[in-house]
């Protein structure tokens, strides 16, 4: 049953990936919209998911690999879709349709039946914790992902041509949405720090959880948001250069929630007790 | 298929003589009322747009009587006038007509071939043809199959893909760079032609404000009212140059009135909001290198006209696409009036067949030899003669059923009604009678 849900669900994004590609290809009245609900579907069969495991684990679910990255394609879509429906944007689903499609499968094939039951995840300031920073990370990366379109679309502009890629949405649009989202994504991500500063003090954390190679790379993204941040909201500056920072800033989210575990050991990686389906 | 076009468009007469056979749409309702008076029980559809006029009749043959036409249409125009303007005038029927005008409305008779406002019109003309009560049974399923056919070509080909025009490509680059237009400047730098255009084209896609800076002050400002936007002194041209985001330069300068370095003074004054400048000039107004500069996009005239060809290539390669789907249309429309007409037509030879079988054996039993034969004997010979009558019609009901289906009907019932001496009812009649019998209580004849 779960891995059904599961199939179902990174089936739904991929489904969503061929209907982006067709979509921005060839637009049609109701293109976008399949995109759309098919993701929406998706993102519900993960959240199913996500709701077993958490009452298997008695806690947030959010702590294995498969879980993590569950919650953050969740959040990543729940954003996209309401920015488009907002905002009326067409063309970025073919973005982060089939990125998001990638990042599970690299995901569920790291396992997807682990959950986390150690005694020191047993509590809800670590859950929010860990949330705030991946829901963060989805609406960094979705801002990456419009700093992407943005160089995209500005290269095309620059070529002086009209073709597909002329179909991603307005420079000016890009520029303001992807400000939308590193303003709330930066606000999350500093309430995410302060609770791990927080539970450290807390649970009487030792030196080890602020030398970890994971804060150290956290630490590291909240820096460069902070002077993007800085950059759009006392400098008033706009364009090219500031999509080509986000985009910056969207490699360090990268690396902060999934490249830093390949290079380094890191206090943040919970060791896994396999639950068996039906416990 | 009863139906036929007299029309005059924009390659068979310049735009003095077409002007002269131009109906507004308000003009219309009288002029299809004054036709049907001349014509009567015809169904009639009158397109008037500034590249064509077509009159499309149908219900009654007209086929040799253009000149008549020509004169129900221009009840308005001097009687010598109407000699002259007839020559303009082309004459198309039957399938001709049918495929000329899925043709018009999918804009493949079109000056620009692919643009869409050819099918609003057509689509106008017909609703004021339905709300005057002269399009019927022919025209109805006619025009509708030929909106059709026009949503098949738009959407299956690339016929209608891409602007053709100068101002409009300018205008989708500013769409391409910008949110909202209606909160931007435009400043338009000189006059030109296609600067107006360019900058009427954003005015109507409700730009903030505009700014006409003009050598001649004069003029500029009669622009400026023109478009509701203000006249500002040519030497200020930096000042305000930040502040605006589309320029459009058309000046005859001989030289750059637009240097790099000012643009890079604007842009950084706009802290990288991004900046369009479009330069129609030749020689030149802005200077290329602006173009280098970050969050600046600056198209000259040739750029535009680079992407107007492109487009314009896209479309002709979707062009032989679109004439496929227009022809299946005249196929299906013809199989649609014709498949009425051709059972008719089997209808009249199963009577003549059975004309000829009576008549043989009526006259045969009439002979004393035959007349004490027994009744199973009658019987069988009249299934033979009934067998012989069939065999003989097989061949020519298959042939009249293949020509029905490639379009060939028209002669080969022509032909089968001469060899066969069967009564030569126009086709309209025909369907009607057909109609009458398929409905008889709507004839209130039934006995």
């Amino acid at each position: 049953m779960e891995l059904a849900f599961i199939i179902i669900g990174i089936g739904l994004y991929g489904l969503a990936s061929v209907l982006a590609v067709v979509s921005f290809v060839r637009p049609g009245p109701s293109t976008e919209r399949n995109v759309r609900v098919s993701m929406a579907a998706g993102s519900t069969a993960l959240l199913a998911i996500l709701l077993l495991h958490g009452v298997r684990s008695g806690t947030v679910p959010a702590f294995s690999r498969f879980d993590a990255m569950a919650c953050y394609s969740v959040a990543a879509t729940a954003a996209y879709l309401h920015m488009a429906m907002k905002d009326r944007t067409r063309g970025i689903s073919i973005i982060i349709a089939p990125y998001l499609t990638a990042m599970l499968i690299l995901a569920v094939s790291s396992g997807y039946t682990g959950t986390v039951k150690a005694p020191a995840v047993q509590n809800m300031w670590l859950g929010l914790h860990v949330l705030t920073a991946f829901v963060s990370y989805a609406l960094f990366s979705l801002a990456g992902i419009l700093a992407l379109a943005y160089v995209l679309q500005d290269n095309n502009l620059k070529r002086k041509r009209i073709t597909t890629l002329s179909r991603l949405p307005a420079l000016e649009t890009l520029d303001r949405l992807m400000s939308h989202q590193v303003g709330i994504a930066f606000l999350t991500l500093t309430v995410s720090i302060v609770l791990g500063f927080v539970l450290v003090r807390m649970t009487g954390g030792d030196g080890r959880w602020l030398t970890d190679p994971k804060v150290a790379a956290t630490v590291m993204t909240w820096a460069v948001y902070a002077v993007l941040v800085h950059m759009r909201a006392s400098a008033g500056r706009h364009g090219r250069g500031l999509a080509l920072v986000t985009v910056l800033g969207f490699c360090c989210v990268l690396f902060a929630f999934v490249g830093v575990h390949a290079i380094a050991n890191s206090v943040h990686s919970f060791p896994l007790i396999s639950v068996p389906v039906g416990q | 298929m009863n139906l036929t076009v007299l029309g005059i468009n924009f390659r068979t007469a310049p735009i003095g003589l077409r002007e002269k056979v131009s109906f507004t749409s308000s003009g219309i309702p009288m002029a299809l009322q004054r036709i049907l008076e001349q014509l009567p029980e015809s169904e009639l559809v009158l397109v008037s747009t500034c590249n064509r006029t077509e009159l499309y009749v149908a219900g009654i043959e007209i086929a040799d009587k253009k000149g008549e036409l020509v004169r129900a249409l221009l009840t308005d125009v001097q009687a010598d006038e109407t000699g002259e303007l007839s020559q303009h005038f082309y004459l198309k029927t039957s399938h001709e007509a049918a495929e000329h005008l899925i043709a018009v409305v999918c804009s493949l008779d079109s000056m620009v071939v692919g643009e869409t406002e050819i099918l609003g019109q057509v689509k106008e003309a017909y609703m004021l043809a339905r709300q005057e009560g002269t399009v019927g049974k022919i025209l109805n399923p006619l025009f509708q199959t030929a909106f059709r056919y026009a949503k098949r070509v738009h959407t299956e080909t690339d016929i209608c893909r891409g602007r053709v025009s100068v101002s409009s490509i300018a205008v989708d680059f500013a769409c391409k760079v910008f949110d909202q237009l209606d909160r931007k400047t435009v400043m338009i730098v000189g006059a030109g032609e296609t600067a107006e255009l360019a900058l009427k084209s954003l005015v109507d896609k409700g730009v903030n404000e505009v700014l006409v800076l003009n050598r001649s002050f004069h003029n500029g400002k009669a622009l400026a009212e023109q478009h509701g936007g203000r006249a500002i002194q040519f030497e200020l041209l930096t000042d305000y140059l930040s502040g605006t985001d589309i320029v459009i330069s058309s000046t005859s300068a001989p030289h750059c009135v637009i240097h790099a370095n000012t643009v890079r003074s604007a842009i950084k004054a706009r802290r990288g909001r991004p900046m369009l400048l479009i330069d129609i000039a030749v020689p030149r107004d802005i200077e290329a290198a602006a173009g280098d500069l970050e969050n600046v996009y600056l198209y000259h005239i040739d750029d535009l006209q680079k992407v107007a060809y492109e487009n314009l290539s896209k479309r002709e390669q979707g062009v032989e696409k679109a004439w496929r789907i227009v022809k299946e249309g005249t196929a299906e429309l013809a199989a649609t009036f014709e498949g009425g007409a051709l059972r008719l037509l089997l209808r009249e030879f199963d009577g003549w067949g059975r004309e000829i079988k009576d008549s043989a054996i009526k006259r045969a039993f009439a002979k004393e030899k035959l007349s004490s034969l027994p009744e199973p004997c009658r019987d069988e010979i009249e299934t033979l003669v009934q067998k012989t009558v069939n065999k003989m019609l097989a061949a020519p009901r298959e042939a009249l059923k293949k020509a029905a289906k490639n379009g060939q009907w028209d002669d080969y019932a022509r032909v089968a009604r001469d060899l066969f001496d069967l009564k030569n009812d126009s086709e309209q009649e025909s369907l009607e009678k057909e109609s009458e019998r398929e409905t008889p209580q709507s004839t209130g004849n039934e006995k």
